[in-house]
């Protein structure tokens, strides 16, 4: 925490090296925000570069007693919302689930558990673009950032009863698909049984 | 026990006594929107943050020497072009300057009399026309619509000041996230 306060304000004085660390310290964080909110990695990169450097720009402006991280999601969150408004993006491309890289499992996976948590993961992304983009972003900043509703509340210009009730309302949005999902390939999987069953 | 209490339970993700835990579960047998919560709310909470490619942080590095270099070529072109306005002016200045110099005090005069008396003619010129329409105008335009008119700008004034404001406090609101 000591090393970010220091890396903030020597990079509030111009320097760049101070800057990177911060980059290499949040990238993960920001790229999971983009990718989560826009869904495709191409677009998740320019969007988290697109965040860096629209933090680098206001750097000045940052209030040092608020937290960096909380500061740095809002931007991030802010400028996906406006391009998933702008472009209204249709189309999650889950093909590209296997191109980039997830962080590790320190606990040595099982391929077969690893083939289907990453079926699950894809089935994560398609439930998460029917949300409507600010409710997307507080359930992205709920479960992968760990952000309480008053973090949430901050970095996206909400009130704590706003956040409450709108992760209220996608929560149950999702289950409402996962339920339809699941009752539908039960029913897909019937004509291929056998008729002994 | 119906199904509201325990959707609650769920969404606001409360410590529960033994007891509670235990209809939970048995509702959750019966319940499948309950159940959909409950597997939704898992699947969430053990997804896991996805990376960018290696060598992010180099990317953002080499981008943001690409726009370092570009602003400091706009900031170039922009002195280049304030330069030449500098220039171009100062020139047209020192011409006026020049040819002021050259000519006799008298034809100095003759032209800053004329400047003034064209200046003088117009203003009054513009206020005849103005009294005048303002004569026709107030015999033709009954009292209700002069004061219907009037308050019309004031709202449209009002409007203007508002929307200015809101739109200043937004960028601020904006500026300080």
């Amino acid at each position: 925490m000591s090393d970010e306060i220091a890396w903030i304000k020597q990079a509030q004085n111009g320097s760049d090296e101070a800057f990177t660390q911060l980059v290499e310290t949040y990238q993960n964080p920001v790229y999971n925000l983009c990718y989560r909110m826009l869904g495709e990695p191409e677009k998740a990169e320019d969007a988290a570069q697109e965040t860096f450097f629209k933090a680098y720009r206001n750097l000045a402006r940052y209030d040092i007693n608020r937290p960096f991280a909380t500061w740095l999601l809002s931007i991030a969150a802010h400028h996906c919302i406006d391009r998933l408004r702008r472009r209204k993006y249709t189309a999650f491309s889950i093909d590209d689930d296997e191109n980039h890289a997830e962080l590790p499992d320190t606990n040595a996976p099982d391929p077969e558990k690893e083939t289907v948590r990453r079926e699950v993961q894809a089935q994560m992304q398609t439930l998460l673009k029917s949300l409507d983009a600010t409710d997307r972003a507080a359930v992205v900043l709920r479960y992968w950032n760990d952000c309480s509703e008053v973090e949430i509340a901050q970095a996206l210009s909400l009130t704590v009863p706003a956040v409450k009730s709108r992760l209220h309302r996608a929560r149950r949005a999702l289950a409402k698909l996962w339920e339809e999902e699941t009752t539908h390939s039960q029913v897909e999987r019937r004509p291929y049984e056998s008729p002994a069953f | 026990m119906n199904h509201r209490p325990f959707e609650d339970w769920l969404l606001e993700n409360q410590p529960l006594t033994p007891e509670q835990n235990q209809e939970l579960k048995k509702h959750l047998k019966t319940c499948t929107t309950c159940m959909a919560l409950t597997e939704v709310d898992l699947m969430l909470k053990s997804s896991r943050m996805v990376a960018p490619r290696a060598g992010f942080a180099e990317r953002f590095q080499l981008q943001l020497a690409v726009e370092k270099q570009l602003i400091r070529k706009r900031q170039l072109w922009g002195l280049g072009v304030l330069g030449l306005i500098a220039i171009i002016t100062m020139g047209f200045l020192a011409v006026q300057l020049f040819s002021v110099w050259l000519s006799s005090p008298a034809e100095i005069l003759v032209t800053w009399v004329t400047w003034w008396v064209t200046l003088v003619t117009s203003i009054r010129t513009f206020g005849t026309i103005g009294l005048v329409f303002f004569k026709v105008a107030t015999g033709i335009i009954p009292l209700p619509l002069w004061l219907g008119m009037a308050g019309g700008s004031f709202l449209l004034v009002l409007v203007w000041v508002t929307s200015l404001w809101k739109l200043s406090y937004s960028t601020n609101v904006r500026r300080l996230v």
